[in-house]
C-alpha cells in the first residue's frame, strides 16, 4: 500500500488570499507527482502537493516545489528573435519569425531533401506537442530525423525493453515498489532525482523493515547510503557485475524452470555466457568482494519478489543496453514477471520523455509500431491519411548521428524546441561547431547557451501556460490544466508547430490540412484513434478521467477501463513477428534485425532472453589521463538550470559547479577544500571548487553536469566524451577520464614575511598552506623558501534534502566530512 | 545485375583491407566495428556466390542486402567514435596513416553501397527497396520541393 498519509508540501509568495487552485502535475522530474498551481492576477504565485493523487499524497520535491518561479522571471523571452546581419539577436514579430522558419524549412526540403530539416524536442513539454511534432515531422516534412534529448535521457529503457519483451512499456510500476521483499536499484538514485519516490520507499522502510535494498553505484550516494548492501562496483562495470550474479543465481539453482520453458527463449545461450562469470573473475573486474557478491546472490536469488530499477547510471554507462537487458534477464529466469511486487522498472529521467517514445517524437513510431514493419507504416499512413511513400521507414536516428549530418552539411534546418544541447551534449565544444553550420531554430522561455547558436528565437509558454498530459516513468498519463494565460506575443510550442503546419500548407490525400486539430484536447482525442489496439492504448482516456482518478497507466481501453498497473500479468509479450514494436538489434553491436533473423528466433509471445558480453569503457585512466569523470545531478538542480537556475532558493543553495574527489586523492596531490582546480580531458577543461568527500572512491572524480554557461568553465560536457551505446545511441557521460591540475602561484618569503603573515594576505590559514605545499610540523617559513599559494578557493557547501532523515536541523554533511586537515575540525 | 555484384565484389575487397591490417588498439568500438565488418564480408561472399536462378533468390536476396545495409550503417557511427577515440588515446593509438587508410576505406565503402542503391531499387520495387536500403543512402540525392 502506498502512502500510510498525506502530508501537502507547499511554496506560495503572495500577498493577500490567492485567486484559485488549479489542477496539474510537476514539471520536473520522471515521478509524475500531482499538484495544484496558485494563481493571483492572472500570475502563478504557488503550488502544492495534491493529496489525492495516490502517486505523492501531496508531497513535492524541491525542485517541484519551486519551478514556478521561472514563470516569473523578468528575463522570459516576450517577442522572438532573429539573428541579424550583424550576427546579433534582435526582436521581431510572430509573422516575420514565422515567414523566416517557413521559407527555412523550404529551403532545406529544396536543397537537401526531407532529411535535411531535424527536430530535435524535449522530454518537459506535453504527449500532445510531441504526437504533433510526429504528424508534422513525418507526414509533413517526410523526414525521419526527429529527436530529443530524451536520447540523453531514456532512450535505453526503450531499447532495453524492445529487446526483451518486444515492446516499449515498463512491466513494472510504483505500486510493485510499495510490496515487494526486495528493491535492486542500478545507477539510479532517487534520493537526489526522485525525492518523492525515495521517500515512499523509505516511510515503508522505515516502517516495515521492507523492502531489502540492494544498490549499485560507484559512489555512495545518499541512496547508496540506506541500503542494506551497496555494491559500489568500479565504473562502467554494471555487465559485469550482473553477468556474476546471474552465475551465481544460476549455480545456486535458484531459477524458476518452469517459467523459463513456458515462457522465454535461449535461456541455454545465457547460462553459456555467463559461464565465465564466476565470482572471482566478477570480483576482479567490478572491484566488489566475493562475500559481498555472494550475498547479493543469496537475496537476488531466493526474494520472492523483486523490483530492480534503472537510471542514468545505467542508461549514460558503457554497455547501457546489455545492462538493462541483463536485468529484464535477471527477472524472466527467477519468473519475477507480471505479479504484485515483480519486475524490472526501467525508470525515466523527465517528466515525459516516455510520452514523447510512445507517441512518436523522437522518431519512433506512435503507439508502439514497427518502423519496418510494412503493416504498421501502413496502418499510420491510413491514420493519417497519407500516401504510404510519404512515411520514412527505420529506425530512428540519435542525435550524435543528426550533429554528423549537421557536421558533414547535410541539415538545412535544426529545430530545437525546449531544450539547451550547448550544456546537456557531451564534448559540447564539437557540437558548436555542428550548429554553426546548419540554420537554427531555438524555441525556449529564455536566452540560454543554445541560443548563442540560434539564428532564430522563438519564446514558448511554460508549464503552467498551457493544457496537455504527460506521461511519466511508470506509464502513468497525467493532466495538466492552463493556469493562466502566457504572457502577450508567448505562444505555447502546440501552436507554433500547428501555425507552421498551416504556413506549409501541409495536406493530407484528400487535399485537406495534415493537421486539423486546434487544441490539445482535440489532438488527444485524435491520439487516442491512432493508440487503439496498440499496447500504449489510450482509447479509454479522457482528460475528464485523468482529473477524476488522478492520472491512468496505459493501456486504458473497454477491457482496463482504469488502466493497468502492471504490464505483462498472462506472460504473453509482445514478440511475435506482427507485434513486435522492433525485430530487435544484435546486442552486441547494434545492428538492426530484419524481419527473417526475428522469425527466425521463435520466440511468438516469449519473452526473449540474451547473452551478455561485457566489453569495458571505451576511454579509461590512462598516464595522462589517471582519472575517472563521471557526471550526474544534483537534488537542487534540474538540468542546465534554465528553470531551477531561476529560483532563488535552489540558486542559493547550489549557485555554482564543483569537483568531487577522495580524500586520498586529494591528499597526493595536496589539495584544499574548495581550492579551485582545472580539470582537463582530451576535449577540453574546466575549472571547479574541490569537495573533498568520500561519496567517489578513490581514482574517481565526479562533477554535476547542470553548470554550463559559456564564460564561467564549469561545464561538465566540455569534458566529456560523445560516444554512445551502440543500440540506445545514448551517449556515455558516466565514464571519461581526465587529470586535476592545480591553479596555483609561486611566492618567496622575503624577510618581512613569516607564513601566518602569508596566509593573511591570502585568505588562508596556516594549516591551508602547509597543507597545500605538504609541510609538516613545526611549520617553518625560511626567508627565499618558494611556496605555492592557491589562485582561489570556494566553499562549497551543497546540503543534502531528505525530509524524514530531519536534515535541517541535523545536517550530516560538512565541506569535508573526513579530517583530512585540521581546518576540517575548525567549523 | 552484373553492375550490383561488381560494387558488391569492390565493397568486399576494401572490406578484407581493413581486416587484414587488424586491430590496431582492439578498443570496444574497434572490436564492435570489425564484427560487422566481418559479418559484412560473410554476407558479400554468399550474395556474389549465389543462384540467381533459383525460385527463392530474390527472397534471399532481399534478406543479405538488408543486413549488408544494416552492417554498414551500424559500422558507420562506430567508426567515426573510434577515430576520435583515437586522437584522444595518444598512448594506444593507431598512428596516422593507419587511421586515414582506415577512413578512406570507410568512404569508398560509403561511396560503393549509393553506388548499389539504382541497381537495388531496379530489382526490387521503391517501396519494397524501402525496407532494405536504409533511409540515408537512398534519400541522399532526393530533394523536395514545397
Amino acid at each position: 500500500m502506498s502512502w500510510i498519509d498525506s502530508r501537502i508540501d507547499l511554496n506560495i509568495y503572495s500577498q493577500g488570499e490567492i485567486n484559485q487552485w488549479i489542477y496539474s502535475t510537476c514539471n520536473i522530474c520522471s515521478i509524475g507527482c500531482g499538484c495544484y498551481i496558485a494563481v493571483k492576477d492572472n500570475k502563478i504565485v504557488g503550488i502544492k502537493g495534491n493529496s489525492e493523487h495516490p502517486i505523492n499524497r501531496g508531497r513535492l520535491d524541491p525542485k517541484g516545489e519551486n519551478q514556478w518561479y521561472a514563470n516569473n522571471s523578468p528575463d522570459r523571452l516576450l517577442l522572438p528573435l532573429k539573428r541579424d546581419t550583424n550576427g546579433e539577436l534582435v526582436e521581431t514579430t510572430w509573422d516575420d519569425a514565422f515567414t523566416i522558419l517557413v521559407n527555412q524549412a523550404k529551403r532545406a526540403l529544396k536543397n537537401y531533401g526531407p532529411n535535411g530539416v531535424a527536430i530535435y524536442s524535449t522530454g518537459q513539454a506535453t504527449l500532445e506537442t510531441y504526437y504533433t511534432i510526429a504528424k508534422i515531422g513525418r507526414a509533413g516534412l517526410r523526414s525521419h530525423l526527429l529527436d530529443a534529448n530524451t536520447r540523453l535521457c531514456t532512450a535505453t529503457t526503450e531499447w532495453g525493453l524492445l529487446e526483451s519483451f518486444g515492446s516499449d512499456g515498463v512491466p513494472a510500476c510504483y505500486q510493485d515498489i510499495d510490496v515487494t521483499e526486495t528493491l535492486f536499484l542500478i545507477g539510479h538514485n532517487p534520493a537526489e532525482t526522485g525525492t518523492v519516490l525515495f521517500e515512499r520507499i523509505m516511510e515503508r522502510k522505515k516502517r516495515t523493515g521492507k523492502p531489502f535494498m540492494i544498490v549499485v553505484d560507484p559512489r555512495k550516494t545518499l541512496t547508496a547510503k540506506e541500503a542494506n548492501c551497496h555494491l559500489q562496483l568500479l565504473p562502467g562495470t554494471n555487465v559485469a557485475l550482473l553477468n556474476g550474479l546471474i552465475h551465481l543465481i544460476i549455480k545456486n539453482n535458484d531459477i524458476n524452470k518452469s517459467f523459463i520453458k513456458q515462457h522465454t527463449i535461449h535461456f541455454n545461450q545465457l547460462v553459456e555466457a555467463v559461464q565465465e562469470w564466476t565470482p572471482e573473475k566478477t570480483a576482479k573486474e567490478t572491484g566488489i568482494p566475493v562475500k559481498q557478491l555472494e550475498l547479493a546472490a543469496e537475496q537476488l536469488g531466493k526474494t520472492p519478489s523483486l523490483v530492480t530499477t534503472t537510471l542514468q547510471g545505467t542508461y549514460q554507462s558503457a554497455d547501457a543496453t546489455t545492462t538493462t537487458v541483463d536485468v529484464n534477464n535477471l527477472h524472466l529466469i527467477r519468473g519475477l514477471i507480471g505479479r504484485p511486487g515483480c519486475g524490472p522498472l526501467h525508470m525515466a529521467g523527465q517528466p515525459s520523455s516516455s510520452a514523447n517514445r510512445t507517441v512518436g517524437g523522437v522518431g519512433s513510431y506512435p503507439g508502439n509500431r514497427n518502423p519496418n514493419n510494412p503493416q504498421h507504416v501502413k496502418e499510420i499512413a491510413q491514420l493519417w491519411n497519407v500516401p504510404i511513400s510519404h512515411l520514412e521507414v527505420g529506425p530512428e536516428k540519435g542525435i550524435e548521428e543528426i550533429l554528423h549530418l549537421m557536421e558533414e552539411e547535410n541539415i538545412g534546418l535544426f529545430w530545437n524546441i525546449q531544450t539547451n544541447p550547448m550544456v546537456s551534449l557531451p564534448n559540447r565544444k564539437r557540437a558548436k561547431k555542428a550548429f554553426e553550420k546548419t540554420f537554427v531554430v531555438v524555441q525556449d522561455p529564455f536566452l540560454t547557451e543554445t541560443t548563442e547558436v540560434a539564428d532564430l528565437v522563438l519564446p514558448p509558454a511554460m508549464w503552467g501556460e498551457k493544457d496537455g498530459t504527460m506521461e511519466n516513468a511508470d506509464r502513468t498519463i497525467n493532466l495538466l490544466k492552463k493556469a493562466i494565460d502566457p504572457p502577450a506575443n508567448v505562444l505555447p510550442d502546440f501552436d507554433i508547430l500547428l501555425e507552421f503546419a498551416r504556413r506549409m500548407d501541409f495536406r493530407d490525400r484528400d487535399n485537406n490540412p495534415l493537421i486539423s486539430y486546434t487544441t490539445p484536447k482535440e489532438c488527444f482525442e485524435e491520439w487516442k484513434r491512432v493508440s487503439k489496439g496498440r499496447p500504449s492504448d489510450m482509447s479509454g482516456i479522457t482528460y475528464e478521467k485523468l482529473e477524476k482518478y488522478n492520472g491512468l497507466q496505459w493501456p486504458v481501453n473497454e477491457e482496463h477501463p482504469l488502466g493497468t498497473p502492471r504490464l505483462y500479468t498472462d506472460l504473453n509479450f509482445h514478440t511475435t513477428v506482427d507485434a513486435a514494436q522492433s525485430y530487435g538489434k544484435d546486442l552486441f553491436n547494434g545492428r538492426e534485425r530484419v524481419k527473417e533473423e526475428y522469425e527466425a528466433l521463435n520466440a511468438n509471445g516469449k519473452a526473449i532472453l540474451y547473452p551478455t558480453i561485457y566489453l569495458p569503457p571505451i576511454e579509461r585512466p590512462s598516464e595522462e589521463y589517471p582519472l575517472w569523470l563521471t557526471t550526474g545531478r544534483l537534488v537542487w538542480h534540474w538540468h542546465t538550470r534554465t528553470k531551477t537556475g531561476r529560483s532563488p532558493a535552489l540558486q542559493m543553495v547550489a549557485p555554482e559547479g564543483y569537483v568531487e574527489i577522495n580524500p586520498i586523492d586529494a591528499d597526493r596531490l595536496d589539495l584544499l577544500p574548495g581550492e579551485v582546480v582545472r580539470l582537463i580531458s582530451a576535449r577540453g577543461w574546466i575549472e571547479v571548487p574541490t569537495r573533498i568527500v568520500d561519496t567517489v572512491q578513490p581514482g574517481l572524480v565526479f562533477v554535476p553536469f547542470h553548470y554550463g554557461s559559456w564564460e564561467a568553465h564549469q561545464a561538465a560536457n566540455e569534458i566529456t566524451v560523445d560516444f554512445t551505446d551502440p543500440l540506445s545511441k545514448q551517449p556515455t557521460f558516466k565514464q571519461s577520464a581526465c587529470r586535476i591540475e592545480k591553479r596555483r602561484k609561486k611566492i618567496k618569503i622575503t624577510s618581512e614575511e613569516n607564513l601566518i603573515s602569508v596566509a593573511k594576505n591570502y585568505n588562508l590559514t596556516v594549516n591551508e598552506i602547509a597543507r597545500a605545499n605538504k609541510m609538516t610540523p613545526p611549520f617553518r617559513s625560511d626567508i627565499g623558501q618558494e611556496i605555492e599559494i592557491p589562485l582561489s578557493k570556494v566553499n562549497v557547501t551543497i546540503p543534502p534534502y531528505m525530509p524524514y532523515r530531519k536534515v535541517e536541523r541535523y545536517p550530516h554533511f560538512k565541506q569535508a566530512k573526513f579530517p583530512v586537515t585540521k581546518i576540517d575540525l575548525q567549523d | 545485375m552484373n553492375h550490383l555484384i561488381l560494387h558488391l565484389k569492390k565493397i568486399e575487397q576494401l572490406i578484407q583491407l581493413i581486416l587484414v591490417q587488424g586491430y590496431t588498439n582492439k578498443n570496444s568500438l574497434e572490436i564492435m566495428y570489425f564484427s560487422l565488418l566481418r559479418e559484412e564480408q560473410k554476407i558479400l561472399n554468399r550474395l556474389m556466390k549465389m543462384n540467381l536462378d533459383s525460385l527463392d533468390a530474390k527472397k534471399k536476396l532481399k534478406v543479405l542486402l538488408s543486413i549488408l545495409y544494416r552492417d554498414d550503417e551500424a559500422a558507420e557511427p562506430l567508426f567515426r567514435a573510434w577515430l576520435r577515440s583515437s586522437i584522444w588515446s595518444p598512448s594506444s593509438c593507431p598512428t596516422v596513416i593507419e587511421r586515414d587508410f582506415r577512413k578512406s576505406m570507410f568512404r569508398e565503402i560509403q561511396h560503393e553501397l549509393k553506388e548499389t542503391v539504382p541497381y537495388v531499387q531496379q530489382i526490387f520495387d521503391q517501396e519494397q527497396s524501402r525496407y532494405i536500403i536504409p533511409a540515408l543512402l537512398r534519400t541522399t540525392n532526393q530533394r523536395l520541393s514545397y
